[in-house]
């Protein structure tokens, strides 16, 4: 009953929407400035939202959510062209890209891996927003089960997959990155006691290393630097190859679309966390079922797929909890939370009855945002591959001064930049030396909620790890740990390997007897 | 080539003789106001409603950012306190960032160095799941009494508002809590809808959305007056527990400000529109809406109960443990 | 990535660097409160801030001594021990490269963007950053490299002393007017270097219109649109707003 009150919502909200030329312009205008914002190194979506808030106030509330969604919308799309085309992710939610979305550019395919990644993630939040209209309530109470042991669960599963994030080099250097990356984020007054954990007395250190200079030190400064020491050039694609929608290779992807999906509206539902960590959980789901897993990280189709369709769709998610139980379930949507208030809206369990219609208001603003977004990466990407034509010495510097911007205006602090350097040097040096960067990113992200959430529960059961058998989401979660863990080790992938050959034998078996005895 | 770089040079001259002229009477350009906690909070959404009515009082757009991070807020503070005392930066401030001054080392200042503007803020509010047997605020005392520390209590971390309410709820009633520490209000609300902690102490803002719905079983207001939302009322604490009148109430008090050593016409440009903007519809259905106790007071008012929420925070903080400056030191009276 | 010889011997080095970093970082942990009331909780090992910074300590520790053994066993120690007996101080040209491109990022970082008008910082930085490496050449390298330097370490001298502060004191917008000659200073040097040579003549110019264009558009896109503070906004951020605040 409830879903078909927010169809009909819906429905007549997109003719209302479309009708408003001014609202097409915004639309249009809000999603090319998002993926802008997204493609610049350091400029995320959630600064988007945030620069966008104070300039919306004065506009009617349906143009002004027209303007932050399609912000959004574009600001986590935005993010893969930095990623595929410079190998220094736009946005934390794009780094996960990085990894085969820059090998693909390097073969000369940048503008196929573009127009691939437009169409997944138009796909991806369309998805998500089906699920606003018509699952939202039943998924905010699942988001409900989540305590601090499910969180604990959720941010040791993400930064298990950085164990599937092999090094070039020795196995075990992805896992010295993982805790590097977690000691930095161990830095700061921790959120429970308030601690003062390696500040060394310095206060702008007492918030804790901020994610968005890390992730621009951690992968911008040596990409610059690899660039011009080693006089590196990218591949020139013979001719642009097509930008215009594959849709072969996204009709062979499509099991991969739909569970990179619903992996991001699950990870948006939950409080808290949003596209970033939906990437990479994305990304190692993919592997783990992908009938070519050594493909990934050199270039497959299959991850810059998954990556880009579950940070999309986990807009959708985002928006769940946001307007059914007034919970933000991304860091964007806390942006957007407070422009809700701006514009008199509470979002809570009470919007259905207070502003009825307005999910199907917020579904109608997705689609049409991801419309116009497909659109105008249709139209851009072709311009945007072109950037590797310019020669490196002009581009690179370029890339730096927005690189340092960028780190600069999410905060507009200045400590963040002498943060980013000192990270970025680091990081060089490990690069070079075969250690994968992206298990540091990942234990920047996701060490304050597995630190927190890990001592809370413990705290609440007095010391037990007994909840984890008991809470049902939290029994899934550890058995998806387990399994991961598991399907890792050589055992498991010899007794596979084996009963696949197997099977296959017995098909082949019966194949040829039955080719021999006609019916 | 070098003609550009003549031009150059030229503007820069001509622009040296602008500044000369420039001085004109308060507001001449755009006024940017840093708040100090994350967008989309509470102390953010207030500060941009009043800005966005004072915009239109000065006539001059008013730009609201965020600068987070420190402990209390302490980098934002910082950096609004080191621009100019010309009035055109603002600080966007709550109670909490009275507590800087004992968090912090390098920042020794106590609120007097401020002038302060307050747009009000919301009581807080007892609230427990609702599948719990405790119907009023004595049932939960007694079950607390009966068996110290067997409920679990959540709140926002160690010297929070919410935090200290809660410290200043236990004393005065006698009650003893298992306190669990969330990152934030809306963290620890959640945690009390799951089941996780059964009660929770957050303001009647964070929580109104959740009461209305059902979620949250509100037991009493931590304030002398009941406080009504959509018609439920919910009763005073104070009603049945007298003892809580010596130890609160320890009110919110959201609002923005300006260094204290501001010249006085500007300071008085920017009374007469806080004011104005005050009285504005937008503001007053803000403050109804968002179930907020607006206040309005600025001046030496405003000054005296930012004192007082000085005294009262800063030396809960310091009692914690997790101060690094004695507020003794600092010349912070004891409450 | 380096070769595989080079990587085992570079993995001595950062086993031992990594084994004192888990030592030191075990060390700080172990101060933190793990018993006693700590911040209104009643603490516990389990819920002590020491839990994690552990866990991380002894893992890094543990990696470590593998990586170090492995390094032993598969010879990187001893060639680390003989590439240390026939050290020498030669730099290749790479090396320089690498060395340019931390000089450029550092200055800009640590003594451009918080001293000196935003724009002005982006137009020296740029050229610097962009004909140094644009050339192609490594002896135009050194030489834009010696130039540069030397301005920045005048600029450190400045700021470190009180003299930054009396300059502007005396003259409005004094190391932005010092920013500006040494940028146009730059510019010549680098236009004579790039004498005679066409490729280079046209990269120089190319340059520096990317030099002067990118703050152009960054600057009011920032400041005025965005309505960001910019970090330090001095002679020409403040020009910008005049005409902005004229032509509104």
């Amino acid at each position: 009953m409830e879903a078909l009150n927010a169809l009909g919502g819906f429905f007549t909200s997109i003719g209302g929407l479309v009708a408003d030329p001014i609202n097409l312009l915004v639309l249009f205008g809000a999603v090319v400035m998002g993926i802008i914002f997204g493609a610049t190194p350091g400029l995320t979506a959630t600064l988007g939202v945030a620069l966008l808030t104070t300039l919306t106030y004065g506009m009617n509330q349906s143009t002004a959510m027209i303007a932050l969604l399609a912000i959004y919308v574009g600001g986590v799309y935005g993010g893969s062209y930095a990623s595929i085309l410079i190998n220094i992710p736009g946005t934390a939610a794009a780094a996960a890209t990085a990894l085969d979305g820059y090998p693909i550019a390097m073969r000369g395919e940048g503008g196929r891996a573009l127009g691939l990644t437009t169409t997944a993630s138009a796909i991806g939040t369309i998805i998500g927003m089906i699920f606003v209209v018509s699952l939202s309530p039943l998924i905010s109470e699942l988001a409900l089960q989540f305590t601090s042991f499910e969180f604990f669960l959720l941010a040791f599963f993400g930064i298990i997959i950085s164990g599937t994030l092999t090094s070039p080099d020795l196995v075990y250097k992805g896992w010295i990155a993982g805790f590097l990356g977690l000691f930095l984020a161990m830095v700061g007054r921790d959120a429970l006691q308030f601690y003062p954990r390696f500040t060394f007395g310095n206060s702008q250190l007492d918030g804790g290393l901020e994610v968005v200079p890390v992730l621009i030190g951690a992968f911008g400064i040596p990409q610059i630097i690899q660039v011009l020491k080693d006089k590196f050039v990218p591949k020139q694609a013979a001719k642009l190859d097509r930008i215009v929608p594959d849709f072969k290779t996204i009709g062979r992807n499509f099991k991969h679309i739909i569970r990179s999906a619903l992996i991001g509206v699950g990870i948006g539902a939950v409080p808290g966390i949003g596209e970033d960590i939906a990437g990479w959980v994305s990304y190692g789901t993919a592997k783990n079922a992908s009938k070519t897993p050594e493909q990934f990280g050199k270039g497959s189709y299959e991850a810059v797929v998954s990556t880009e369709t579950a940070n999309n769709a986990c807009i959708g998610g985002a928006m769940i909890p946001l307007l059914s139980l007034g919970v933000p379930g991304s860091p964007p949507a806390a942006m957007l939370l407070g422009a809700l208030m701006l514009h008199g809206v509470a979002p809570g369990p009470m919007l259905r009855i207070d502003h009825p219609g307005f999910i199907g208001e917020i579904s109608a603003i997705l689609l049409l945002a991801s419309i116009a977004m497909w659109i105008a990466g249709m139209l851009l990407a072709k311009q945007v591959v072109k950037v590797l034509r310019i020669p490196p010495a002009i581009f690179m510097p370029i890339i730096a001064v927005l690189a340092v911007i960028g780190s600069y205006a999410l905060g507009t602090k200045v400590f963040n930049l002498y943060l980013m350097v000192p990270v970025g040097i680091i990081a060089y040096f490990l690069t070079e030396m075969g250690y994968p960067i992206a298990p540091l990113v990942i234990g920047v992200i996701l060490g304050p909620m597995a630190d927190q959430n890990l001592r809370r529960g413990l705290m609440i059961s007095g010391g037990s790890f007994a909840p984890i058998f008991t809470r049902p989401v939290a029994l899934i979660l550890f058995l998806v740990i387990v399994f991961t863990i598991v399907s890792q080790l050589p055992f498991y992938k010899r007794w596979m390997g084996d009963l696949r050959s197997r099977v296959a034998e017995r098909r082949q078996a019966r194949s040829s007897s039955g080719a021999n005895k006609p019916e | 080539m070098k003609r550009v770089f003549a031009l150059v040079v030229a503007l820069a001259l001509v622009a040296g003789f602008a500044f000369a002229a420039a001085e004109q009477e308060f507001p001449a350009r755009d006024i940017t106001t840093i708040v100090v906690w994350g967008a989309g909070g509470g102390t953010d959404t207030s500060v941009r409603v009043i800005m966005g009515e004072m915009a239109n009082e000065l006539g001059v757009p008013i730009n609201v950012i965020n600068v987070t991070g420190g402990s209390a807020g302490s980098v934002g503070m910082a950096e609004a306190y080191s621009r100019d005392a010309d009035g055109y930066t603002l600080a966007g401030l709550s109670e909490s960032n009275t507590t800087t001054g004992v968090m912090v080392a390098d920042w020794d200042n106590t609120v007097d160095v401020w002038d302060w503007f307050l747009v009000g803020g919301s009581p807080d509010v007892v609230s427990v799941t609702p599948d719990l047997p405790y119907e009023t605020i004595d049932d939960l005392v007694a079950a607390a009494q009966a068996a110290p520390g067997s409920i679990k209590a959540g709140a926002g971390g160690a010297g929070s508002i919410h935090h200290v309410n809660l410290l200043a709820f236990e004393q005065g009633s006698g009650a003893d809590f298992d306190f669990i520490p969330y990152d934030g209000s809306a963290p620890s609300q959640n945690a009390a809808m799951t089941g996780e902690v059964q009660l929770v102490v957050t303001s009647v803002a964070e929580q109104a959305e959740l009461i209305r719905a059902g979620r949250l079983r509100p037991l009493a207001v931590l304030v002398p007056d009941a406080f009504t939302i959509s018609g439920q009322t919910i009763p005073s604490a104070f009603d049945t527990i007298p003892a809580l009148a010596e130890v609160l109430p320890i009110q919110q008090a959201i609002g923005f400000a300006i260094r204290a050593d501001a010249p006085e016409e500007v300071k008085a440009k920017i009374g007469e529109a806080f004011e104005a903007a005050m009285q504005s519809d937008t503001v007053q259905q803000f403050g109804e809406e968002r179930f907020y106790v607006l206040s309005g007071a600025y001046g030496d008012e405003a000054k005296e109960i930012m004192q007082g929420l000085q005294s009262s925070l800063s030396w809960a903080v310091w009692e914690q443990g997790i101060g690094v400056d004695d507020p003794a030191s600092l010349g912070i009276p004891r409450p | 990535m380096m070769e595989k010889k080079q990587l085992r011997k570079a993995d001595f080095v950062t086993s031992i660097l990594l084994i004192l970093f888990g030592i030191w970082e075990l060390a700080q942990s172990f101060q933190m409160p793990m018993r006693d009331t700590y911040g209104g909780v009643r603490n516990v090992w389990y819920v002590s801030p020491a839990l994690m910074p552990l866990v991380i300590g002894f893992g890094v520790i543990i990696l470590g001594a593998v990586l170090m053994i492995n390094s032993i066993r598969t010879g990187g120690a001893a060639d680390f021990i003989k590439s240390v007996q026939s050290f020498s101080l030669k730099i290749s040209d790479s090396g320089v490269r690498f060395i340019g491109t931390l000089l450029a990022i550092g200055t800009f970082v640590y003594l451009l963007i918080p001293r000196v008008d935003f724009f002005m910082s982006i137009v020296f930085f740029l050229s610097f950053f962009i004909p140094a490496f644009a050339f192609d050449s490594g002896e135009d390298l050194k030489k834009l490299m010696v130039f540069y330097g030397g301005v920045c370490l005048i600029m450190v001298i400045l700021f470190i002393t009180p003299a930054a502060d009396a300059l502007n004191a005396l003259f409005m917008f004094a190391t932005d007017v010092l920013i500006l000659i040494a940028t146009i200073g730059l510019n010549i040097y680098a236009a004579r270097l790039a004498k005679g040579d066409d490729t280079k003549r046209s990269r120089f110019r190319t340059g520096l219109i990317v030099a002067i264009v990118t703050p152009l558009v960054l600057t009011p896109v920032f400041r005025f649109f965005l309505l960001v503070p910019l970090p330090h906004e001095g002679g020409i951020v403040q020009l910008m707003q005049i005409i902005y605040y004229s032509l509104r």
